[in-house]
Order: C-alpha cells, then structure tokens, then sequence
C-alpha cells in the first residue's frame, strides 16, 4: 500500500466537432399515455415553464431542467421548479412535445421528494488512526507507546474527561458539540488480518455468519445488495465516485453508478456528446434482449440504456474552485442530493492514510482536509434535504498502537466510525479497547463487529432489514434521534409498564396516566389494518411542548419468538394505514426475537400520536407486549 | 511438438491472439488458420522481439511530461509491434508488481523498472522477482529503501507474500511478514539513488521465517517461495494469475491445482508455462470464450492496431486517464480490478467520446471507404472484419445495420456512415470483450 495522491488533472483534450447532431424526429404525433398522476400547475406556473418546452423540445432533459432551475430562482420556488421537473421527467406532467424526448432517453421516472434517507460513506483509505482521531486523555499508556506522534492533549478539542478531538478538526467538533455527532468506538473485524485489500474487502462485503468467518470469497458488497433491494429502474439510486465501482457497491442485480472524478460534468459526457441523438440511440440500440454472447456481454449491452438515463439527469458539474479531491467529491455528493433523483447512497474515498512513516504531517493534512471538506458538504446540502443526510467516515483498520521507527504506525486492527448529520444522536458509542490489552501483534482489540454499523444505518437510516443484507442479526447501535426528514422532539417519558395487548380488537382501560411523567398515555381504538400487515391497538401518547434536544423516545418491545417482520411506529391520531411520521423496523427477526428489542423513534412536535406496532406475522401479535420506558 | 494437437480454427487464431495481445491481423488470420495448434503457440512464443527504441527523456522536461512520453511510448509500442505478446506478458506484470507515477514521480526509473519487466518477461519468475525487489522504483514504492535494522518496515515484505507470490494468508504468517522485513533491512538506495545492498544496516541475526531458523537475506526469500518449501502455494497462486488474466478467472481447484503442477514442471520459466497454457483444451473451451472484458488499454489499442493510428494523434492517453487505466498509474500495489468493474456508465460515455475520435481520424484516412458503395450487409461486415470481431450475436448485428440504414438516409449518408460505424462497432458487447 502507498500513499499516492492524486492531483486533480484538468482533461484538456480537445474534442472534435459533432460529426453528426442532426437530431431524428421520433415523435409519432400522439401523446404519451401516463398513468401517474398529474402534477397540477397554476396557470402561472403554465405560463412560465412553456416557454422553456417549447424552446427546448427535442432536446436534452438537463437542459430543461437547468432552464427550469434559472426559472425556479427568478420565479418559482426552487423546490416547486424541481417538482415540475421531475414531473416532466416522470410523466406526470403531458407535453406531446416532450415525448420524443422521453422515449430517446428512455425515462422511467425521476425521484419526487421523499422522506427517504441518505447515507453518504466517507472512505479513508489506507487505514486510519483511530487513536489518533479521538485521543484518550487519561490513559498513561498513551504518551508512552505513540511518543513523539501522541497528540498533546491540551491541544485537542474536547469531548469529555476522557477523550478530545484531534485538533485539525474543528467543523467536525462543533457538530459533536451541538448533539451531530456520533463516535463508535472499537469497530473491527476478527480474526484481524493486516492486509489492506482483505481488510477492505471484508468491510465492503459485509456478509457472513454473526459469530463466524466473513466469506471467504466476495462476489457483492453490502451497499449493493441494499439497492438491489430498491430494483434497477433508477440509475441514481448509489453513486461512487473514482474510476472503478468499489466490491461495498456491487449488488447481485445492481451498481453503483459511477461519477468519474477527473470528468468536467457527472458522467463525463459532453453536452455535444448527448445531444448526438444518433449516438444515444447507438448506446440504446445495442442492448435489446440478451447478446448470446454470455453475462458480461450482457451487461456491457444493458449498460448503454443506463448510460442514456444517467446522463439525461446528469446536470451537475465538478467544482474546480474546491480545493481538495475530497472536497470536490463532497461538493459533488451535495449536488446529486439537491437534485433530488433519488439517491440513496453515495460513497467518496480520501486516500493516503498508510501512515506508516512521517505520519505527524500527513494525518493532521488528510484530517483537515476532510473537515473543510464535511463542513462545505453540510453548508450545500439544501436545507429541505438537510435532515435527510447522515454521513459516516470508515476505514479498514487502525494503527499499531506503538509508533514505529520511522515516526510513522504500522496497520492495526480496531478504529472509529463518526457518523455526523442533522438527526444523529450525538455522542460516543461503543467502548474503548484501551492500551493495555493488546493483542499479539501489539494492536488494540476489536471489540464490536464493524456490521453493527451497517446495521445501525440500515435498519435506522435506510429502513432496510440489516439481517438480510448482512447474513446475520447485528445489533444496531442507536444512532438516530429521528427517523429521515423528521425533527426530532424529545419527550419525557417516564418508566412504566403499560402494557398494550397485541390485538387488533383488544382495547384497553384508558386513558392510563404514567407515575412520574409529564406525558400521558392512553390506549385508543382500533384503526384499520394495512392492506398488508395487521396493526394491534395503538398506544395513543401525548408529546408536552418540552425543550429541543436530539433524544428519542426509546421503547421496548417484548415479543415471542417467530416474528418474521415487525415494526413501530408513530402516526397522527386517526391516520390512514402506512401514513407514519416515523417508523423503524425492530431488530432481532425471525428465530432470534424472542426477546425485547429496544429502539429509540423520533418524536414529533408537540400534539397527540399514536404508537402503532405492526408485524407481518398476525398469529403471533397476542404475545407481544410494549413497557413504554425512557 | 505434439502432433496430436488439432489445427487452429479461425476462431482459435482470433482468441490466441487477443489474449496472448490485442487481437489478429488479417494477414496473421491467413498465416495461422489451417495450422497445427502447437506450431502456432510456438510461432507466438518464439517471435523474435520487435526492435526495441527506448525514448530519451530530457531532463530539463518537468516529471508529468516526461510521464506523457513514456506512457505514449509504451501505448505506442503495443500499436506498432507486429506480435505483442511481450507487451501483453509485461502489462501482466506491471499489474502483478506496479509501481505508481504518484508515489514515484520519477519517468527515468519507471521506464528503466519497465525494461527490468519485459527483459525478465519470459523467463525464470524467481529472476524476474528479485530484480524487482532490489530494483529502484519499488525500494521507493513500498518503502523498502528506509528498511534498516533496528526500524523495520514491513511494507514490501508484506506485499511480496501477499500481492506478488503466495496470496494473502496463504502459506505465511504475521510473525513471517515481521521476521521477513528484516531480512530485506538494507536493501536500499545510495547517496545517489541508485539501488545497493548496505550491510551496514542489514539486520544479520537469526529470523523464523516459513519455519526455519537462520540468518535470512531477502533475496533468499524468494528462493524458498518459488522453488523451496513454498513452491505449491506459490505455483498456485501464480497459476491462479495466469489463467485469470489470459483465460478466465477460475475458482477450480483442480484446473488451478494442474496449472501449477505446469508451472512447476517447467522450472518456474514463464514462456515454457505459457506454451503448455496456450496450448491446453480447456483454453479454447467455450468456458473461456466471452469472459474477459477487455481493460481500457487492451481496448484502445485493440482500435488503434486496427485504424492505424497514432496515439499522439487521437489522444489515447487521455482518454485511458478518464477510463481510469494508465501505464504507470495502477491505482495502488494491488493493480486494477479486472473486468466487471470496467463495465460502468460513465466508461461507455468515455469509450463513445474516444471511438468518436478515432472515428473521424480514421475516416480523413480513407479507413472503410469501400464500405460507401457496399450493400448494408456487406458493409457491416468489412467493418466488423476489419475490428477483428467478424463473428457477433444477431442482435449486436441488426443493431449495426439498423444504424449503417439510418445513416444512409437521405440528409445525411456520406462519409459520415464510416466514422459513425467505427463508434458503433467499437462499443458492441463483442468488441468490448477480449
């Protein structure tokens, strides 16, 4: 492993004229059937966008979509101007004109605006120094092994007694002060195996028995196999950016798209480029129906349409005027998030943490340029997306805990995660392998399994079932003080041991008043059941106007063993079915629930809600039981 | 030669030559078809090296422009040379033991590293991998050159076991990574760059490696993997190599297990390994048929040795930089990932913009011209013989001729059918496979 950097090369080769733009007439003169439903526009609104249809018909999508924008700043909402163009990209808004367009670029849908979570993984490749990230205070063994490289602690910015930030990262310390943070310590993997590559590749795959060995040989990664969940229509739904799709972004049946970093625009695609309607339908062409010529013929064949979609929302371009490659990417992350095409997941890389000799320099550098890089990242994001992003910093392993020969750290095994965003619940998770315990090759132990991450953000974030994706039941760290999109509330719930029978035509005594708390609870009546999933009573709560803070309301749910699927809920008073605030999936499924599960859901604004358990295993709801706690 | 071998098809000749090089000539399509398997292979491995012209690099240049001329040099050279089975055999190695511009920024020494490579090509691996250990580039590379006693720095000592030779945790441990970093303290480079063994900051006490206790030195390391107590796992992994980047990627014991039994049979020579390799069944095999996807710079140069044209002229180069697969800028000491993860959006959005270049460069060269006067048919398949893809599926085939049709509308026609065609061709599944 080295510690290459790559500087940023500006690309100047020339392209040579468009041999061939005349652009086909495809339109068969009739309207395009759409069975979506129609966004409505004000006659105002009519009035302002057709202009720019008629103007740009038959041309290319990011070009009504960046003439919508100039139009959504001068007069419109911008928010309301990407609705009417996604609405155009989705068909939800007719124009005969538009659908020869539609049809070139084979335009499924584009994402409306949603409550979806967003996760954006911050990679820092080479193995980085935990110890030296969130440095101990009060453990003497510090100073001791890592000498002249051991972080002076009046210098760090501090956490609590125990722990300080390491200096050159001063954005990432006012967010941890301000409840945004989140420190998981003691992530790893085991048995440890120093190589970077297999390191790495254990933590992209993800996969494996709770308790046993990783597979051995990885054919998926564990964002893929996320957004193979999701399906294939939307070429946005993960994005990476470099040269190569890394292994964590490769489902079974999906890819990440690819954003190459030495590119002027997202795809690299120039604007002549795509409107060179004959090589677009070039790319379409060659993909329809398999080749004959086996898998990977077959991929490359329906690679061509995905490139044609992609690019068509490809509006975005790099920002050279920042000054890093990770700022650039996080920069370019923030863009694809205001877009709002439906991205889920996007992954970035700062490479050059392979510190193994002169390492001082070269780690306060690397920190420091990933804290300029976050706090640009969180200043761009749209506020209306703002809650909806949690990015999460991640590396293969950490450092030897005694610094080598050459002022530099040999590859260790257990490291820090920091999740950072608007819904985090701040703090530090985890527990500290401590110095004195090392193992044989002088590294500090693992203490949790690096999945109990992905589970957190699957099962909290991305409101994925983790055991699925992962191959085992890892226990989710609470991260999150409210659900995607949602402000959390905290409230006071006091202890108490309501319990709610799980039926659906039970109802209880109420309204039950808890001991100690400034919070009533009471037990309403039936709502209808889901089209899918049957809904016990749901506990009615009331939320008091108390003071913001980023906690949750933690419940506990005790259920039987043999729940395949369930979830909780909070929902206004009264809601139709699947019209939640806030929902999460409990931990814990199928033959290892039998047990309590505790999760934490975010709370509304002040007002009544109700507290809705669902479960896709009706037979066995009798038996489960929700103590509403703390 | 074995005279049980049967004779080399068509179909044969174009897959021996696509993944011994680039992909055949006609005029090598004429010479070889008919003949005996075993005569062809030999023909291949016995070619004579093609002239050698190394460029001169002017020192007063700045080190980015010395890296263009080298990388132009190398991209050119795998253009031009008739037969480029040493090319191809040298990116396998520049693959299998990289060195990167980004933490080298020396041109001087990755050209002097990459006649170090095809000099030693074909011959004993143990050879080849202790020139490289010592050789001036990797000392830098992965950090051997400030290995002393005392400081141990188990960079190169892990990566020779882990990337070069054995595999990772295959046949070695932790504790030998550490033992064996010290026996290569003292490998280092002089005063004035130049790669030296220095006792002086040689660790020379007793180090357990694989077992055995001694006063170990690096290069005897080698030794004991390639041919000494290693030599399994190490023929193994290399075998495993081999076949992924000339055949398939295989998880087959057996096959893997006889491949290495090959390569152990011939003394660990790699031009004896490759012609048992090339001549074996299972090469030609319908397994191994449509496997490989061909990485940006097979794929460049697979258009370029086809259009005859230059890489100054149509700015390969640069287009490989945005594909993400430069000559002496592997992404880092584990090479480029192969295959799948060349098959992305933006990869096809660049291979359009690259076969547009060539296209239009090609055609002020008169390339295709007799495709103009062709039927739509015919035309299709000048084009596809001429890219040495004669044979795609019926699908790829109609979209083609669909396209030739549509160009061939009144409006447009012209000689733009011809570079229009080239780009199309250039991006079929089939071309874009090795």
């Amino acid at each position: 492993m080295n510690n290459q950097k790559q500087p940023a090369r500006m690309n100047n080769q020339k392209q040579p004229a468009g041999m061939n733009t005349q652009t086909p007439d495809y339109s068969d003169g009739a309207e395009e059937m759409v069975s979506a439903p129609r966004l409505q526009l004000s006659a105002e609104e009519q009035a302002l966008i057709q202009p720019a249809i008629d103007r740009f018909a038959g041309q290319q999508l990011d070009r009504i979509l960046g003439s919508l924008d100039r139009l959504g700043e001068a007069a419109l909402s911008r928010r309301r101007a990407l609705q009417i163009a996604t609405g155009i990209a989705a068909g939800t808004i007719a124009s005969t004109k538009l659908s020869p367009l539609r049809r070139l670029l084979g335009i499924d849908s584009a994402g409306a605006a949603t409550n979806d979570g967003i996760v954006v993984l911050v990679y820092l490749d080479g193995g980085n120094d935990g110890l030296n990230t969130l440095v101990p205070l009060t453990n003497s063994l510090y100073p001791t092994l890592r000498r002249t490289l051991a972080i002076n602690g009046a210098t760090t910015l501090p956490i609590n007694a125990d722990y300080g930030l390491n200096p050159a990262l001063p954005y990432v310390h006012s967010q941890y002060t301000s409840g945004r943070v989140a420190v998981i310590r003691g992530l790893g993997y085991g048995p440890a195996n120093l190589s970077h590559f297999t390191s790495i590749d254990h933590w992209h795959n993800g996969f494996g028995a709770a308790n046993g060995p990783l597979q051995a040989v990885p054919h998926s990664g564990w964002i893929g196999r996320y957004t193979d969940t999701l399906g294939t229509a939307n070429p946005f739904a993960a994005a990476t950016m470099g040269t190569q799709v890394p292994l964590s972004m490769r489902g079974l049946s999906s890819s990440a798209l690819l954003i190459p970093t030495q590119e002027e625009t997202l795809l690299g695609s120039r604007p002549n480029e795509l409107n060179d309607a004959w090589l677009v339908e070039a790319l379409r062409q060659i993909d329809v129906g398999g080749t004959g010529a086996g898998p990977l013929a077959n991929l490359l064949a329906s690679t061509g349409v995905r490139a044609t979609r992609a690019a068509s929302g490809a509006t975005s371009t790099w920002n050279n005027a920042v000054g890093t490659a990770i700022g650039r990417q996080l920069h370019m992350a923030a863009n694809l998030i205001n877009a709002n095409l439906g991205t889920r997941v996007i992954t970035v890389a700062l490479d050059g943490f392979d510190t193994h000799a002169g390492q001082r320099p070269i780690h306060q550098r690397l920190l420091s340029e990933l804290d300029t890089a976050l706090q640009g990242f969180f200043q761009r994001v749209a506020p209306e997306h703002a809650r909806k992003v949690t990015v999460v910093t991640y590396s293969e392993f950490g450092r030897r805990a005694r610094a080598n020969d050459s002022d530099g750290t040999d590859h260790g095994t257990s490291s820090i995660a920091m999740v950072m965003g608007a819904n985090v619940s701040g703090g530090l998770y985890g527990d500290d392998p401590g110095l004195s315990n090392l193992d044989a090759n002088g590294n500090p132990q693992v203490v949790h399994d690096f999945r109990r991450l992905y589970a957190s953000l699957l099962q909290g974030w991305l409101l994925a079932d983790p055991a699925q994706i992962l191959g085992a039941t890892h226990n989710p760290f609470p991260l999150f003080a409210a659900a995607p999109g949602i402000v959390p509330v905290p409230t006071t719930i006091g202890a108490s041991t309501t319990t709610v029978a799980g039926s659906t035509s039970t109802t209880i005594a109420t309204p039950t008043t808890v001991a100690g708390a400034t919070t009533s609870i009471t037990v309403g009546a039936t709502v209808p059941p889901p089209t899918t999933v049957p809904v016990p009573a749901p506990v009615s709560i009331t939320v008091l106007g108390v003071p913001l803070s980023l906690r949750a309301t933690r419940f506990v749910v005790e259920r039987p063993a043999g729940i395949i699927n369930d979830w909780l809920a909070v929902a206004a008073v009264g809601s139709p079915p699947e019209t939640y605030i806030s929902r999460k999936m409990l931990p814990g499924k199928g033959a290892n629930s039998g047990s309590s599960a505790v999760i934490a859901l975010a709370m509304p604004p002040a007002g009544s809600y109700e507290i809705r358990y669902f479960s896709s295993t009706p037979a066995l709801l009798a038996a489960v039981t929700i103590p509403v706690s703390d | 030669m074995d005279s049980a071998m049967p004779v080399m098809s068509a179909f044969d000749v174009r897959h021996l030559s696509r993944r011994s090089g680039f992909g055949a000539t006609p005029a090598q399509l004429a010479t070889y078809v008919g003949q005996e398997r075993g005569v062809v292979v030999d023909l291949f491995l016995n070619a004579p090296r093609a002239a050698l012209t190394v460029p001169a690099l002017s020192p007063g240049d700045s080190d980015y422009t010395q890296l263009t001329v080298i990388r132009r040099w190398w991209l050119q050279r795998m253009v031009d040379v008739p037969n480029p089975i040493e090319e191809k055999l040298t990116l396998f190695w520049h693959n299998l033991m990289p060195t990167s511009y980004w933490k080298v920024p020396r041109p001087d020494l990755l050209l002097a590293q990459n006649m170090t490579l095809r000099d030693g090509a074909f011959g004993s691996i143990a050879a080849l991998v202790k020139a490289i250990a010592v050789d001036a580039s990797m000392l830098r590379y992965l950090d051997n050159a400030e290995n002393v006693a005392g400081a141990p720095n188990e960079n190169f000592a892990r990566e020779l076991m882990e990337l070069f030779t054995l595999g990772v945790d295959n046949g070695y441990t932790q504790a030998d990574v550490v033992d064996s970093a010290r026996a290569w303290s003292g490998y280092t480079l002089n005063a004035s760059g130049v790669s030296v063994f220095d006792p002086n900051t040689h660790d020379g006490g007793l180090k357990t490696i694989f077992g055995k206790t001694q006063a170990w030195k690096g290069p005897e390391l080698i030794d004991e993997i390639l041919t000494g107590s290693r030599a399994v796992a190490s023929s193994q992994f290399l075998a495993k190599r081999f076949w992924a980047f000339y055949a398939r990627p295989s998880e087959d014991a057996a096959l893997i297990a006889s491949l290495a039994t090959d390569l152990r049979s011939v003394g660990m020579n790699t031009r004896e390994f490759l012609r048992l390799m090339f001549k074996r069944d299972e090469f030609y095999a319908e397994p191994c048929r449509n496997t490989l996807v061909r990485s940006p710079i097979e794929w460049g140069v697979a258009l370029l040795r086809s259009t005859q044209l230059g890489v100054s002229a149509t700015g390969l180069d640069w287009a490989l930089a945005a594909l993400g697969q430069v000559p002496f800028e592997p992404p880092s000491v584990s090479g480029w990932k192969p295959n799948q993860y060349w098959i992305t959006e933006a990869a096809l959005w660049k291979k359009a913009a690259m076969a547009s270049i060539i296209g239009w460069t090609a055609n002020s060269a008169g390339f295709l011209s007799s495709i103009e006067a062709a039927d739509v048919a015919t035309a299709v398949q000048v084009g596809l013989d001429a890219f040495g893809t004669p044979s795609v599926s019926n699908t790829t085939r109609s979209a083609l001729e669909g396209i030739l049709r549509s160009n061939r509308d009144p409006g447009i026609g012209g000689s733009g059918q011809r570079s229009n065609l080239v780009r199309a061709i250039a991006l079929t599944p089939e071309f874009q496979l090795a």
